[in-house]
């Protein structure tokens, strides 16, 4: 490769200074430094923003834009209806139909533990049902008010 | 310290601050303009750096040691000011998806001040592509014709480092030259 530096010429400076350049330079130098030590003499002067708010600024900014355009969009489907529910899926161990029922009413027979009934009923004998036999109750539940693994679970 | 360092410095702390930094200005004006204008190649980011330059060390004068010349503590000054506007300025180009450099080169270009011939042109475009901190050694070196002493007092850089950084950046812009020729 060729020394192409060790040419004295490009040593030399290849461009100009503006005429009247340095005395504008100091003038202006000058009237920034009263400028700026007038106002750090000024009480209650607005505070300059730190570096770090600067630089996060814009990234943040960004991710607000994009939390916005998330939630008008949102807002839109669920206005529409567009946002359906979530079917379960098939090898889900309760189907949407069980989980219906219990919750509804007819469900919370699940959740009544016989050995509380009985203390309740003990305990208040003019509430219980003496007039229902067995075979009542059996003809009661197999007339399909219950599901059949509901009986099943019964005592 | 020469003289010079000594007479602006009595001058300031006699409390003819004003003079004692007009002197200041005056001698090393120029001198400093020259080595932000090569690292920088455009005029008027080179005014906004040395106005800059000028303020801190307006700012910073009262608590100047003495430990080094005014002109080794200047050049600091003046090193760290334009190496934080180049890395800004790249970040910002970084950003937009640009290159610093290439902007650089574009503008040397239509510098309307530019008066060098074909060579220098390259040259500074060269320059453009060196990163801040070894452009600043290879200025100071190549146009400046510093001692590695002078250069190592400035940047705290090690000689031997600076030697190394200096010898990378020639080759750079040798071969930079030998492909743009």
């Amino acid at each position: 490769m060729k020394d192409f530096l060790s040419d004295a010429h490009l040593r030399e400076p290849p461009c100009k200074i503006p005429e009247g350049y340095f005395n504008e330079m100091e003038d202006v130098v000058h009237a920034r430094i009263k400028a700026e030590e007038g106002a750090a003499g000024e009480v209650g002067g607005e505070a300059e923003v730190p570096t770090w708010k600067r630089m996060l600024r814009p990234s943040l900014e960004l991710a607000c834009s994009f939390l916005l355009i998330y939630a008008f969009a949102y807002g839109i489907f669920a206005l529409t209806g567009t946002l359906k529910k979530k079917e379960a899926p098939a090898s889900a161990s309760v189907s949407y139909e069980e989980e219906e029922f219990f919750n509804s009413d007819k469900g919370l027979v699940r959740i009544v533990n016989i050995a509380d009934y009985e203390q309740y009923v003990s305990e208040n004998p003019s509430e219980a049902n003496d007039s229902l036999s067995e075979g009542d109750i059996v003809n009661y539940l197999a007339n399909g008010h219950y599901p059949v693994y509901v009986l099943a679970d019964m005592e | 310290m020469d003289s010079n360092d000594n007479e602006i410095l009595n001058l300031f702390r006699s409390g003819e601050r004003e003079q004692a930094f007009n002197i200041l200005m005056r001698t090393y004006r120029e001198r400093l303009y020259w080595h932000v204008r090569r690292m920088v190649c455009d005029h008027d980011d080179t005014d906004d750096i040395l106005q800059n330059v000028f303020i801190k060390v307006w700012a910073a004068l009262p608590d100047f040691r003495g430990d080094c010349s005014i002109f080794t503590w200047l050049y600091r000054i003046t090193t760290n000011e334009t190496i934080s506007f180049l890395k800004k300025k790249n970040l910002h180009a970084l950003l937009s998806l640009s290159d610093y450099s290439s902007q650089m080169a574009f503008r040397i270009q239509d510098d309307p001040y530019f008066t060098g011939d074909k060579m220098q042109m390259l040259l500074q475009k060269a320059i453009a592509t060196l990163p801040p901190k070894q452009r600043n050694v290879f200025v100071m070196r190549y146009f400046e014709e510093m001692k590695y002493e002078e250069i190592a007092q400035v940047t705290g850089i090690t000689e031997g480092a600076l030697k190394a950084s200096y010898h990378h950046a020639y080759e750079k812009v040798t071969k930079y030259l030998t492909e743009h020729v």
